[in-house]
């Protein structure tokens, strides 16, 4: 465990018997993990049903965003034994979340050998002022963000990938919408900016400045940006890829649905086929009742503007 | 000439490939001229007509799924059919980690019920054989590529060593067994398992026209390997002009 790279960027340094973990590593999971769709699942059952769908990942969880809507209560990190028998029933991915902040939780899961760890606002925060030191951790964590200078400052942090905060839970895809345009909307004024402007812009979205410049020469984000919050149906799936994203989290929308193997199914359709109005189109078709759902401005709590930094 | 790479884009980092076959075309200013799209249906198959296709990493089992779903129940042919016909007539192909694994004759460590392959490259791989995540990594490797235009003067070497490439391994598979004796072995690590033992692992093969990598060269900036895959690409078009 003591061989954590912050940089290595230096190919050919290394000696041939050194295997390094690294950045690079955490980000590279991420972009194995594009043009696919991760699914929220609470049982070994609901994963295979996932794998079997073509999830490129599972989220291993107790309680799905709806319920734990429904039921109040502190939500915490699973159960850790319950992951675990989820990670042995599946082949691919399995991650797993972590209350914002707490980073023993995070501990534990990186020791039971998640491969992703979402520190997610859908549970209750344990920190109100810091986040987790991500970058401490070898396992890579994905982050939730509204805004291109909350993106950054997770990044800054360690995390290896991001998605859009949504509104979990509800079936409604408008906070998600929001979320990924203001981010596009952003990355496009800086990257119209002159150098010099930088300076500012970094302090006004509060994110470090070298992440601004980087972001300004790839004129994208550094690591994969994924959708979240409020996916129920292909459409909704193929919109967010439209907007740009890199692939798709849907946590209730499968689950609380009526036929969730043919949705699961079809979302992951229209994930690799979103441009595609022909197979949209079909896969549409026939898919029982979708999440009923939840209007975000009647909802008791927006989870997504509960952090503060 | 004009050379067609066709990238399969239903799941994973095809978008990588794309980016190192772009960056390619830009250094090739003579003769040749790289054109590279993106396959996601028999019917992006069927228009480009690709000289050589790329099979990218992701996940085998997701991709396997989404080659079959949309084709139930319509006379839609499977894309999986179409790569199958590809390599049997002998057509250029390299698959990368997930990619290695679809071109694989067999696959330990599959999904309960298994999962559908294209098959045609006579090795057997074990799918997450390092581990999970936490066993992913990254280091640089030796690759001996043997050279494709054969020039008749003795005196050139046979093959090409770079000794300097950043293999990155994601989740990677293992190739555990050589299946038939075209198989040539492009290179070799010593790895320290998760329980702590050394092994030593074959991180390339290359049977005729076909390539596999477990790591992945297009998470990097060298496009040297890349480059070695649209030669094989070029001869075999240029065999046909003969």
């Amino acid at each position: 465990m003591d061989k954590i790279e912050t940089t290595n960027k230096t190919n050919g340094t290394k000696s041939s018997d050194d295997q390094i973990q690294s950045f690079k590593i955490k980000s590279s999971l991420a972009q194995m993990l594009k043009g696919g769709v991760i699914m929220d699942v609470v049982t070994p059952e609901q994963a295979k049903i996932a794998e079997e769908a073509g999830a490129c990942a599972v989220m291993a969880l107790e309680k799905i965003p709806a319920d734990i809507r429904h039921f109040g209560g502190v939500a915490r990190m699973s159960d850790p034994k319950m992951i675990k028998e989820i990670m042995a029933a599946v082949t691919i991915p399995v991650m797993a979340k972590v209350r914002i902040g707490h980073f023993v939780e995070a501990q534990i899961l990186q020791n039971i050998g998640i491969d992703y760890i979402d520190e997610s606002e859908v549970l209750t925060i344990a920190d109100d002022e810091n986040h987790i030191n991500k970058s401490k951790f070898q396992v890579p964590f994905v982050c939730g963000c509204r805004n291109l200078g909350e993106a950054l400052r997770r990044i800054a942090e360690g995390a290896a990938m991001i998605r859009t905060k949504g509104e979990a839970g509800t079936g409604n895809v408008v906070e998600a919408v929001r979320h990924a345009r203001s981010v596009n909307k952003e990355i496009k004024k800086l990257v119209s900016m002159d150098d010099d402007e930088l300076y500012t812009y970094a302090k006004e979205i509060q994110a470090p400045l070298e992440l601004v410049k980087e972001v300004k020469r790839l004129g994208k984000l550094p690591v994969v940006n994924f959708a979240a919050g409020g996916v129920a149906t292909p459409a909704d799936a193929a919109l967010m890829m439209q907007l740009g994203m890199d692939g798709v989290f849907v946590g209730s929308g499968i689950f609380k649905s009526g036929d969730p193997k043919k949705r699961a199914s079809a979302i992951v359709q229209a994930v690799t086929h979103y441009n595609n109005p022909d197979i949209l189109s079909k896969i549409s078709e026939d898919l029982g009742e979708a999440m009923v759902g939840i209007n975000s401005d009647k909802i008791v709590e927006q989870w997504s503007v509960k952090e503060k930094h | 000439m004009e050379v067609k790479i066709g990238i399969l884009a239903l799941q994973g980092g095809f978008r990588e490939h794309k980016e190192i076959i772009e960056l390619l075309a830009k250094q090739e200013n003579h003769f040749n001229k790289y054109t590279c799209k993106e396959i996601k249906t028999d019917r992006d198959l069927v228009e480009f007509k690709p000289d050589g296709i790329i099979l990218p990493g992701g996940e085998s089992t997701a991709m396997s799924i989404i080659s079959s779903a949309h084709t139930q129940g319509t006379d839609i042919k499977n894309i999986f059919d179409h790569l199958k016909e590809f390599v049997s007539n002998g057509k250029p192909i390299y698959g990368t980690c997930a990619g290695a694994i679809m071109l694989s004759d067999q696959v330990e460590n599959q999904k309960d019920g298994g999962q559908s392959l294209i098959g045609g490259l006579h090795i057997q791989t074990s799918r997450n054989y390092f581990g999970r995540q936490i066993n992913s990594f990254q280091s640089r490797i030796r690759l001996d590529l043997p050279v494709i235009e054969k020039s008749p003067d003795e005196s050139q070497p046979s093959v090409t060593i770079l000794d300097d490439i950043d293999g990155v391994f994601i989740r990677a598979p293992g190739i555990t067994k050589i299946l038939d004796k075209s198989v040539e072995i492009l290179g070799r690590y010593q790895v320290t398992l998760k329980d702590s033992t050394k092994e030593t692992i074959i991180t390339a093969v290359k049977q005729n026209n076909i390539l596999a990598t477990v790591f992945h060269p297009e998470l990097t900036v060298d496009t040297r390997f890349h480059k070695y895959f649209i030669d094989i690409v070029i001869a075999h078009k240029l065999s046909f002009l003969k």
